[in-house]
């Protein structure tokens, strides 16, 4: 059984514009499908607006889908109580964008840990202070910031209070949305190798949502990548280099070089980023796509299996 | 360490610039209030027609009004009456408020319209029109003039306890609260309402002045506590007439208490407000 199960996940926001234009569909996401096992660890990609964060709030149960179904440990989100719902949070914890914002002000770092412990009444079966104070200490953060507030912070302590809160109740699985993106290089990659150390040890589950395709081939043992409220390619972290789809290519090329020679042909489309181009019909990238054909504006491509073992939605890959 | 936390409130709370002068003030005019009976050296409700607005003198502190009662010990008599008004009808509108505020921005929908439409039926009215209206309703006493005083004044605070409570809700730390798993209940009384209080307070400090007033009004018609008794407020509109005699001293003393009753209120406010923000703690011992 697969711990997480998109099954055609739509999530469609109304915007109500005017008493006579009537509303504009913004589909958020769009369609999407995908599983993660047990112990697996999934990155999503895309650019600003391409519809991760809704898609992680969906998955944290915070929204509920449009339409589809997501099934974590085989029970469809949508169907549990919210008691059975609340109970299922103890094994999936969420780490947000905005540390900042994700705490309360007026509860102490001490107190913000505690919280979740106190929610599933574990503070019997488990040393709290002891469990609080190895968590703290693992985000490398000392022991004399329990007592801190969170405006007595910096922005990368805060970011790690809130990986801490994650980490608390030794979940199954977390999604990390955009979580070490106020980090400074060192400790980022120092708790990116903790990470990848606690899930060998206890085989966890991560998604990581990110912007920083750095990290992705780190932490991540499969890609997606994400335009427009869809998935467009899905491939194995180890064999980015062989992505074929033209917008993976393209947000790849974007890196820039580590060394003037290692510059490549750049493949960056030179029509405009316009989110308002979304077009009616056919594949949503082909306003933008070098390999468009005509095909594109007509008919969506769907996810294929392709050749280098993930799979791709597009019409003109060969 | 929730111990030290509360230690810090008062902590920080003594330590606001004019926070414990004000709380000092306040303790003693509530001490006053209760010791009048033997500290008054007359008979507040006694008139002596031989001694008819004098001036302050040793005999009488604070001079006497126009029928020749004693404003010293009037005022002390009226301190019951004005704090247990400008006190009890806030404290009973705010909880009110904060409750009908909470259950409108918790249930909403048809309880949230129903309710919002019952607030703006009601704050339409001009204050006075509503409490006289009330206040036409029942005896003279005051406890009817706390309750009424209280009715009318507590929709603002259900508006504003709605508005931040819908805020609040959609703020990232409410759901990362749902993300791990805490109850509703707690999310409610631990993270959503505390967050409210600031403004609540902010309100409740300006009401305090606005009920003693409206006591003062509804005195001042005839409709609040009988006339002859006193209170800050009615000694204060009684005193008009005699301001253009030159007697200051029977409006001015009230005038004071009800200015420095309000002052006190408010800075006390300030420093609760700072004192549960740890934002502004850290602002200040850095």
């Amino acid at each position: 059984m697969a711990l997480l199960q998109l099954d055609h996940v739509k999530k469609y926001y109304r915007l109500h514009r005017s008493w006579l234009a009537g509303h504009k569909i913004v589909k958020a996401v769009d369609d999407i499908s995908f599983t993660v096992e047990q112990g697996e660890s999934f990155g999503i990609v895309g650019e600003s607006g391409c519809g991760k964060s809704t898609l992680a709030r969906l998955i944290a149960m915070i929204d509920m889908p449009t339409a589809g179904s997501i099934l974590v440990e085989g029970n469809d989100i949508a169907l549990l109580s919210a008691e059975n719902r609340r109970q299922l949070r103890r094994n999936s914890q969420f780490v947000f964008q905005e540390a900042y914002a994700a705490l309360n002000p007026r509860f102490s770092v001490g107190e913000t840990l505690l919280e979740p412990i106190r929610n599933f009444a574990l503070q019997q079966s488990i040393n709290s202070d002891c469990r609080i104070e190895q968590v703290i200490n693992f985000v490398g953060l000392p022991s004399k910031v329990l007592t801190k507030y969170p405006a007595e912070l910096s922005g990368g302590e805060r970011q790690r209070v809130c990986i801490a809160r994650a980490l608390i109740l030794q979940p199954r699985f977390i999604l990390f949305d955009e979580a070490t993106s106020g980090l400074d290089s060192t400790l980022q990659s120092q708790i990116l190798s903790l990470l990848n150390e606690l899930r060998r040890n206890l085989n966890l589950t991560y998604i990581f949502i990110t912007h920083n395709l750095q990290i992705l081939s780190r932490v991540t043992d499969r890609v997606a990548v994400m335009y427009l409220g869809k998935f467009v390619e899905i491939i194995a972290s180890d064999r980015l280099d062989s992505s074929r789809h033209p917008y993976t290519q393209e947000l790849f090329a974007a890196i820039p070089a580590s060394h003037p020679l290692q510059r490549k042909d750049t493949v960056l489309s030179d029509r405009p980023i316009n989110q308002k181009e979304i077009p009616l019909s056919g594949c949503s990238y082909y306003p933008r796509c070098r390999l468009a054909i005509p095909k594109c504006k007509t008919q969506i491509p769907e996810l294929e299996s392709a050749g280098h073992g993930g799979l791709i939605a597009c019409f003109n890959i060969d | 360490m929730a111990d030290a936390i509360r230690t810090g409130f008062w902590l920080r709370l003594w330590r606001h610039k004019f926070g414990h002068w004000s709380m000092a003030i306040l303790v003693l005019l509530v001490l006053l209030a209760i010791a009048a009976p033997v500290i008054a050296p007359h008979n507040p409700v006694d008139t002596d027609l031989s001694a008819v607005s004098q001036p302050p003198s040793i005999l009488h502190m604070l001079g006497t009004d126009e029928l020749g009662r004693d404003i010293f010990s009037r005022l002390l008599y009226g301190a019951r009456v004005s704090l247990t008004v400008g006190f009890g009808a806030v404290l009973l509108s705010t909880v009110v408020g904060v409750l009908l505020g909470f259950i409108s921005g918790y249930f909403g929908g048809i309880i949230d319209n129903v309710l919002m439409r019952f607030v703006d039926g009601l704050l339409s009215l001009p204050t006075i029109v509503l409490v006289l209206a009330l206040q036409a309703l029942g005896d003279q006493n005051i406890w009817n003039v706390v309750l009424v005083i209280a009715f009318a004044n507590w929709m603002q605070t259900a508006r504003l306890v709605r508005t931040e409570f819908l805020s609040i809700k959609q703020k990232p730390f409410v759901k990362a609260a749902v993300t791990t798993g805490t109850k509703d209940s707690n999310i409610m009384l631990r993270y959503i309402l505390p967050n409210c209080m600031p403004s609540v307070i902010v309100l409740a400090t300006i009401n305090v002045g606005h009920a003693i007033i409206t006591e003062a009004a509804l005195s001042f018609l005839g409709l609040g506590i009988p006339p002859h008794l006193p209170s800050w407020g009615n000694m204060l509109i009684g005193g008009q007439r005699s301001i253009l005699l030159g007697n200051w001293w029977i409006t001015l003393f009230p005038g004071l208490m009800i200015i420095s009753t309000v002052l006190a209120v408010n800075f006390v406010g300030d420093a609760v407000r700072d004192a549960l923000d740890p934002l502004s703690m850290y602002k200040k011992s850095s």
